[in-house]
């Protein structure tokens, strides 16, 4: 038979669909708001674990090195800064300089309300992250009780960032002692804490008085330029203490996405939430094809008694819900992707429409739908042409 | 031979090819204890170019018979030959083969909504691999030129929603004859028609059996157009009583 001959039948699928415009037009609705849960969830659950990669995206150097039982940045291990020293004698290797990461309660000074600090101490000659607002004014930093505050932090922490543009300076206390932030800079919340505050080595050695001189919580290793990571990140493994490991920044990101996905609810959250938002997806597709299949059902005999076969008839209503989901499909796009800029704009996410995840989403849904497309044809199937008659 | 024998097993005297045979046919709707029987002992054969008329009170198993030579339901007991096929416990597949052979007119039209009076009719055309391979554009034709010949010739582009109840039984009527079946089964065809096209369309089934030698069996209680007939036969509480 010519291969061609299928585009030759009358696309039944499709004129079946398109005869009632405003029912398709609410079928598509129907399926887009389902495809937009489901945009929704996996949008903001992406642009949850981007945005815990904030501080680890302003990591001075190519390889860190951190305790071997670490998990994310919220929960600092300690490790020997003799082990970080190790590293200087490889070869390719530039500099190291280390991170200290300590987790405080900050006390808003106006409602005596208490907040979850995430305060990094940097040492000022070769700073551990990148933060342009220090490079300005290194000097700060180097006052005995100066803190730099997050712009970015929870508004509960009090009007720290407008006292501070205005004064110049915010007092307040830290673990019981004097502080005052003097400085502002700009990185973004992780789930770790509320609020990022950012002091120099020796401040944070004042304010954390119970950890030994030796102890740091990540090691940066900052390489020649032209020297192979992966190379010296085997030589540093070949040889290190196995307390501590070095890993690249894309595997410590990778670690930290992993934490919070898997040893943390939100992972089954967000996964619940995509499956909800296919499951109505499914149950729209099924009732829209279940009624034709049901509104339709002498015709559909009478196909079977003109000698269509079970399959092409099965076909038809399967044909018609790939159909509805690829239709609905676009508008949903659209819609995601201006929820996406919304979203950023209001809670200062990561959150952008990617083409894997749009790929990931279109496939689900025309599985989904092909699915309850064939499950709406159960009548069909049992349909027997000669009860009709 | 007794009337109830009627051509069943007979020579083939009019040299022409036996299209239906039916042998000692039984039907039961139901199964075990609550098993009704329909038909009994069903003798019947029907050739090339014979229109066959099958009357009887309603319930007398008319049109489970019909059903039943479409393919429209296996045989369980006896024999049923239809086109070369027996249908004796056929399977689906089997049965779905003999579908696309015969053509079928039913008393409820059963016209696609969403296709107009000329899809309608391709549609009937598309189920055979001959004229799909032939291309949409002499299905059209093909199609246009049968809705002309059930007076249609003016409405092909019509949906269903818009035409009559005996418009629409036209288009079904056309559906079923614009293939050229070598089979055709019909099921109280003209009830909604007129006394012209009534007339008409049973006109076009003898010029079908005459010029292409289709077999064609049709129930029917218009009296009118009972002399289009080679024969009658009468069902008569699932057995055939007599002929014509």
């Amino acid at each position: 038979m010519n291969p061609f001959a299928a585009l030759r039948r009358t696309p039944l699928a499709w004129r079946q669909t398109s005869h009632r415009p405003m029912r398709l037009l609410a079928a598509i609705a129907g399926v887009s708001f389902a495809n937009v849960l489901v945009f929704f969830q996996l949008g903001l659950a992406s642009g949850l674990y981007a945005s815990q990669k904030r501080p680890l995206q302003r990591l001075n150097g190519e390889l860190v090195m951190v305790s071997r039982r670490y998990t994310n940045l919220g929960e600092p291990l300690n490790l020997p800064r003799s082990r970080l020293m190790q590293a200087l004698g490889v070869q390719g290797v530039e500099a190291v300089t280390p991170l200290y990461i300590g987790k405080t309660d900050w006390l808003n000074r106006d409602s005596r309300e208490k907040k979850q600090a995430l305060i990094f101490g940097l040492a000022p000659e070769n700073p551990a992250l990148r933060i342009p607002e220090l490079e300005a004014d290194r000097g700060k930093l180097l006052r005995p009780d100066g803190l730099f505050f997050d712009t970015l932090s929870k508004e509960a922490a009090g009007p720290v960032a407008r006292i501070v543009a205005k004064d110049g300076y915010y007092d307040t206390e830290l673990r019981g002692k004097r502080a005052v932030v003097n400085g502002l800079f700009t990185m973004g919340l992780t789930f770790a804490a509320d609020i990022n505050l950012l002091t120099s080595a020796s401040n944070f050695k004042t304010w954390f008085p119970d950890q030994s001189s030796d102890d740091i919580q990540l090691g940066v290793i900052q390489l020649q330029p032209g020297v192979s990571r992966e190379q010296v990140q085997a030589t540093l493994a070949s040889f290190l203490d196995p307390s501590v490991r070095v890993l690249t920044l894309q595997q410590l990101e990778a670690v930290e996405v992993d934490h919070w996905r898997n040893n943390t609810s939100f992972g089954l959250i967000f996964n619940l939430g995509v499956l909800v938002g296919l499951i109505v997806g499914a149950i729209i597709v099924y009732q829209i094809l279940y009624s034709d299949v049901s509104d339709h059902l002498p015709e559909y005999a009478t196909m079977k008694a003109m000698g269509y076969s079970d399959r092409f008839v099965v076909g038809i209503i399967v044909q018609e819900s790939v159909l509805l989901a690829a239709l609905a499909f676009v508008p949903s796009l659209v819609l995601a992707i201006g929820l996406y800029a919304v979203l950023a704009n209001s809670t200062s996410l990561l959150i952008a429409m990617t083409a894997q995840r749009a790929v990931a989403v279109f496939t689900l849904t025309l599985t989904m739908a092909a699915g309850s497309g064939w499950l709406a044809t159960g009548k069909l199937r049992r349909l027997d042409p000669a009860d009709i008659f | 031979m007794g009337p109830l024998d009627t051509a069943a097993g007979s020579p083939d005297h009019t040299g022409r090819e036996l299209r239906i045979k039916v042998q000692h046919l039984n039907h039961w709707f139901g199964e075990g204890d609550t098993a009704k029987q329909v038909l009994t002992d069903i003798n019947l054969s029907v050739h090339a170019g014979e229109i066959v008329i099958l009357t009887g009170p309603s319930g007398s198993g008319k049109t489970t018979l019909l059903t039943m030579l479409g393919g429209l339901r296996a045989a369980q007991s006896g024999s049923l030959r239809v086109l070369g096929e027996e249908l004796l416990e056929a399977d689906n597949t089997t049965l779905t083969r003999l579908r696309r052979q015969a053509g079928f007119i039913f008393q409820a039209h059963n016209l696609l909504p969403y296709l107009t009076a000329l899809e309608n009719v391709r549609f009937g055309l598309e189920v055979s691999p001959v004229w799909l391979g032939q291309g949409r554009l002499a299905m059209d034709d093909c199609a246009a030129a049968m809705l002309g010949h059930v007076g249609l010739g003016e409405r092909v582009h019509y949906y269903p929603e818009k035409l009559s109840g005996g418009q629409k039984q036209r288009v079904a009527i056309a559906r079923a004859l614009a293939p050229s079946p070598r089979l055709l089964l019909a099921d109280e065809p003209t009830a909604a028609l007129d006394k012209t096209s009534g007339r008409d369309v049973v006109d076009l089934f003898r010029q079908l059996a005459d010029s292409h030698g289709a077999a064609i069996v049709m129930v029917t209680h218009d009296n009118k157009i009972l002399d289009i007939a080679d024969r009658v036969v009468n069902l008569e509480d699932g057995r055939l009583v007599a002929s014509a």
